[in-house]
């Protein structure tokens, strides 16, 4: 082992991989998470230079200026895109090479260019790829990758990740079912009636019976395992594939057959993970600061796990009025519950045409049902040039239910 | 109030019925308060409960 190689392993904990079957095979699920997430990643123009150029791409709140950084132009408008996707498959494989080969610091270090893109696509440069299954991979990547005590911390993340996730659950979209008996389809195979029943069945077994799968006694560890294999593979009849492939693998592998207790660590190397727990609780807790219905607004929504928050659907108008006088309008529509209807996507959006085309003014008005409730006008302003988003407190512009005038009713929709 | 507002089917939705609540569904909405209430103190037992396990464990392990 070359001196590097060894500086390289004991920086990033690999014995601990080298020495234990069960994150041989954790390490195996997180490269299939990556290629599960870039099998959509290659072909978005969420990070393309074409979005930039025709004005469709999005920016985090937080880091509003990202469109300059994107190098990457995606089909059909060239090839770099996919070339760059197919370098991470190619390295993703050599991982796997490496991991035959048993010599993980290379298998770990061919592992990190997809994970630094993963934890950038999510995070920093686009606010158009990242959805909930990417925190659960990034979360299984810091730890895998980057932490000590790997063992443990991986597996109090999966019923932490769990627990976190209903924070936003207590909510009526929840409580009260509204999320589902929204849907024209409802819930897949519950009756509407038991439609709540279920959902708050779900909230307590995600928020008490996850911390079971930690259990030294074996029926109600098993018991928990079972109950959450068979709700990934059933939540999989709405969200898909992607969800499932991420969570699923590390479950069955760190509380399948191979599950063993793991003393709780409190050594100097265990601060990192402790502090990453705490960080995550921080997080999640922090849209709860913003004034105002959050899932309304949308305002710190995606600080922390947003799963399932609110059935959402929105009517935004806008009136363009150029500097000679000429009106222009667009009318947007989103029906699909998942589509989060978030005004600052909006007028990020306008906010780019204010400032290529310097309009005299931009009218809009965004109206924002959620769990079948009425559309409230959240946004009814005469010049969105004008406007400035916060993107770690509530933007006066942006009106909550308290405020808000309700405009509409809505009817059933669609999870697409 | 909300029942006078008119019904707006966006586009690819029209035809479909307004949402309406199921029976156990107007229950939990009438006590909506008390039961929100209730899973929060759920959540706090739990973190309350894994703290104080975390606080027995170092303690032990110290000794």
């Amino acid at each position: 082992m070359s001196r590097f190689t060894e500086l390289y392993a004991r920086f990033f904990s690999i014995e601990e991989i080298q020495q234990s079957r069960m994150l041989q095979w954790a390490f195996g699920a997180l490269i299939f998470g990556h290629f599960v997430i870039f099998n959509t990643w290659t072909g978005s123009t969420a990070t393309s230079l074409s979005s930039v150029a025709n004005a469709s791409y999005s920016c985090p709140p937080y880091f509003q200026s990202c469109g300059r950084f994107f190098f990457l132009r995606a089909l059909p408008d060239g090839y770099s895109q996919t070339t760059f996707y197919m370098v991470l498959l190619g390295l993703l494989v050599l991982s796997v090479y490496f991991i035959y080969r048993r010599d993980w610091p290379k298998a770990h270090l061919a592992l990190m260019p997809g994970f630094i893109w993963h934890t950038l696509g999510t995070l920093v440069i686009t606010d158009g790829l990242a959805g909930n299954y990417d925190y659960y991979l990034l979360v299984f990547s810091i730890i895998l990758l980057l932490l000590p005590r790997k063992e443990f911390f991986l597996k109090v993340s999966v019923p932490l990740l769990y627990t976190l996730s209903t924070f936003v659950k207590i909510y009526p979209s929840w409580i009260v079912g509204t999320y589902f008996s929204t849907l024209k389809t409802g819930l897949p195979l519950v009756p509407d009636w038991a439609i709540p029943l279920f959902t708050n069945l779900l909230m307590g077994l995600e928020m008490v019976g996850a911390w079971l799968l930690l259990s030294s006694k074996r029926l109600y560890q098993r018991s928990a395992l079972t109950f959450f294999t068979f709700f990934h593979l059933y939540s999989g009849i709405l969200v898909q594939y992607k969800y499932p492939s991420v969570v699923l693998p590390m479950l069955l592998i760190l509380f399948g057959p191979m599950y063993t207790q793991t003393k709780i660590p409190f050594d100097k190397k265990s601060v990192f993970g402790w502090v990453l727990i705490v960080v995550l609780i921080c997080i999640q807790c922090s849209s709860f600061l913003i004034p105002g219905d959050t899932k309304l607004t949308l305002e710190g929504n995606k600080f922390g796990l947003y799963m399932f928050e609110a059935n959402h659907q929105c009517h935004s108008a806008v009136t363009i009025i150029d500097t000679g006088g000429q009106v222009r309008t667009a009318d947007t529509q989103s029906i699909s519950a998942h589509n989060r209807c978030d005004p600052y996507r909006t007028w990020f959006a306008l906010n780019v045409i204010c400032e290529r085309t310097h309009p005299e003014a931009i009218r809009w008005t965004f109206d924002h049902s959620i769990n079948g409730g009425p559309f409230y006008r959240i946004v009814d302003v005469q010049d969105a040039c004008a406007l400035h988003y916060n993107p770690f407190g509530h933007n006066d512009w942006i009106q909550s239910e308290d405020t808000a005038r309700a405009v509409a009713m809505p009817v059933e929709n669609i999870y697409d | 109030m909300t029942n006078d507002l008119p019904t707006l089917a966006l586009k690819g939705l029209e035809g479909n019925a307004r949402p309406e609540l199921g029976v156990i569904q107007t229950w939990i909405v009438a006590h909506y308060d008390v039961i929100q209430l209730l899973w929060w103190t759920v959540l706090g037992i739990v973190i309350v409960t894994l703290a104080m396990k975390l606080v027995r464990e170092y303690l032990a392990q110290r000794d």
